[in-house]
């Protein structure tokens, strides 16, 4: 089957302005990771200096001469949030 | 408004107690010094492990060990409270039970403790953080969930903000991507990677701890790269995409997205850069994660390599407590 030139323009076209199947577009690429990054200025519980290892956090609370508070929970509070 | 945003809170965190996080999942269950003493500080609070139940919760206590306050709610006025009254506890203990250096801890090498449930970052793996997110589709691609829709004011109890995890890679298995890359068409990513990305990390953990797929529940992954053109600054570029339909038996849950990405290696320091966002749709809840949006609605993932010398991104993977099934996901 030969194609008319007006059917090659448009499969030309189609092809630069249409992503190949499963391609994820660049503006949603961007998007996506700016929606799913916790920005610099976070306030929450990724501002605070975290100590993960509890013999560590003791030895410095012995130290310092201050208490230690502990986050504990099943899943990591730090990396299953 | 969720407990570390309060800035009272995180002044008197900061300056009156050393702060600390542990994953209880591991603390209850080692047999070493540190997995003692964390047992023998909860045994004196509500939390007594009984048949080796979670003993999850916010503590306070001496270098000692000696418990001064507990709770387990999320209400910021009372972990505020608990944190004032354990301050007071503290400092009407006798001077030589709390000034600094009045009590001598032990030490506890690496070798001593209980290698069933430590996980350390190992010179030859690289951590990538995985941010997972709730999104919605609108007019301009994706957006961030009405949380006036929600009516929970907390975004973390209606699993609408951002769920962190960590994904470890071992060197090895991007030199393998390096090297099938030479080849200049498109490679199947090492089998086991493929797998634990899968498997592991295009979870649903925004609500709680995620199920993980199960390798039968794996219908669809086909994770390819292929060497791209330099970039500006003449660093390799590698683009990783592909296809991933996960699905459980009984239909109730599942996810069917794409993954698009690169891998540069960074010139001069020769650090792979991993920069990968997953978007599909996922629908059910897991056991520990109900509350999911009814129907197919948009989730992604975004990987994001760590900075290895910051605590934060040294945190082990959600997906090793079985270290071999990890390691080996594919088998």
């Amino acid at each position: 089957m030969t194609l008319r030139p007006a059917s090659l323009l448009v499969l030309a076209v189609a092809a630069v302005c249409f992503p190949a199947y499963g391609e994820i577009p660049k503006v949603h690429f961007e998007q996506i990771t700016r929606l799913c990054t916790p920005s610099q200025s976070d306030e929450g519980w990724r501002g605070i200096e975290w100590e993960i290892d509890l013999w560590a956090a003791r030895e410095r609370a012995a130290r310092e001469g201050k208490p230690v508070f502990l986050w504990e929970m099943d899943g990591h509070p730090l990396g299953c949030t | 408004m969720f407990v570390f945003s309060r800035p009272d809170i995180r002044r008197i965190l900061r300056e009156r107690f050393i702060v600390a996080a542990a994953d209880d999942w591991y603390q209850r269950r080692r047999d070493d010094d540190v997995g003692r003493f964390f047992r023998a500080v909860a045994d004196q609070g509500p939390r007594k492990g009984r048949n080796g139940s979670t003993r999850q919760g916010r503590y306070v206590f001496t270098a000692s060990g000696k418990l001064l306050g507990y709770n387990n709610n999320r209400d910021p006025d009372r972990i505020m409270k608990m944190l004032e009254e354990s301050l007071e506890v503290f400092r009407n203990l006798p001077v030589d039970e709390r000034r600094a250096g009045a009590t001598k801890v032990p030490q506890s090498t690496p070798s001593a403790q209980d290698p069933r449930y430590r996980r350390v970052l190992q010179p030859d793996t690289i951590p990538v953080k995985a941010f997972t997110r709730a999104l919605v589709k609108n007019g301009e691609g994706y957006g961030l969930w009405d949380p006036l829709k929600t009516g929970p004011k907390n975004l973390r109890q209606t699993g609408l903000d951002i769920a962190v995890d960590h994904l470890w890679i071992r060197q090895s298995e991007i030199e393998e991507i390096l090297q099938l890359s030479k080849t200049l068409k498109a490679s199947a990513l090492p089998r086991d990677l493929s797998m634990r990305i899968a498997r592991y990390h295009l979870v649903d953990n925004t609500r709680g701890e995620p199920p993980h797929w199960r390798p039968d529940e794996v219908r669809v992954l086909d994770l390819r790269s292929i060497a791209s053109i330099p970039n500006a600054s003449g660093e390799q570029v590698l683009r990783i995409h592909g296809p991933f339909h996960f699905e459980t038996k009984d239909k109730q849950r599942g996810y069917r997205g794409e993954i698009n990405g690169t891998l540069t290696i960074e010139k001069g320091t020769n650090q792979p850069l991993l920069h990968m966002v997953a978007v599909g749709n996922h629908w059910g809840n897991g056991p520990y994660t109900p509350g999911a949006r009814p129907g197919t609605t948009p989730l992604a993932v975004v990987f994001a390599v760590a900075d290895r010398s910051l605590t934060m991104d040294q945190i082990p993977p959600q997906g090793i407590r079985w270290e071999n099934g990890y390691w080996n996901a594919a088998n």
